[in-house]
């Protein structure tokens, strides 16, 4: 039985710089993320982030900060549950819920918490011994 | 009391949830060379929900070793029946 850490937590910031080359790869340049007047006339105190850079610091987690090694992401859903803003801290709080040794898998649950503790995001994983 | 039909039949709901077709109509000769959809990925969310589901928990040898879903629903049959 491999042994591992089931809970995690680690804060990301949705700096600018991060936005500006989720911009340059990606090309969504949809108004309500770059255009603060836009922004606030649909609603919204700032421009917003795009939800999927959160995917990026997920990416980041399985990469990196997960213990174990040799593991893929082989499915991924992601809710959001409020909108986040530029240079906004987030809190991300990891789950790993069981390892299903049938198929490899580790199944875990995540959660984004805002600087207000406020649940921004949350999401599951299936994460693949390779 | 479960029965491989009743086994089956909750087999089938999850193979439509997982696979999100509401026409799949497994039977126990059902293997993954019948159901389109049913690839190397869907196959570990069919296998994490069907353990789930049932509770039990499956080896890979065990997952290895059934040749269609009938083999797999006489195993969960015998799982739950313990």
């Amino acid at each position: 039985m491999l042994s591992y850490k089931e809970n995690y937590s680690l804060d990301y910031t949705l700096s600018q710089e991060i936005q500006d080359s989720f911009i340059d790869a990606f090309k969504d340049t949809n108004p309500i993320h770059i255009n603060e007047d836009y922004a606030k006339s649909k609603g919204f105190q700032a421009r917003i982030m795009h939800g999927n850079i959160l995917s990026g610091f997920i990416s980041h987690f399985v990469g990196v900060e997960f213990e174990l090694e040799n593991i893929v992401i082989a499915s991924q859903s992601m809710n959001f549950h409020k909108p986040v803003f530029v240079n906004e801290i987030l809190r991300l709080k990891v789950k790993v819920k069981d390892y299903l040794e049938s198929v490899k898998v580790y199944n875990v649950s995540f959660k984004f918490y805002n600087s207000e503790n406020e649940k921004v995001a949350s999401g599951k994983l299936l994460l693949k011994r390779v | 009391m479960q029965s491989e039909q009743t086994i089956l039949a909750r087999v089938n709901e999850i193979f439509i949830d997982v696979l999100d077709d509401e026409d799949i109509q497994i039977v126990k000769a059902t293997t993954a060379d019948d159901v389109e959809d049913w690839d190397s990925l869907s196959h570990i969310q069919l296998i994490v929900a069907i353990e789930k589901d049932f509770n039990i928990r499956f080896t890979a040898d065990e997952i290895e070793s059934y040749s269609n879903v009938g083999e797999m629903c006489s195993a969960i049959l015998a799982r739950v029946s313990e």
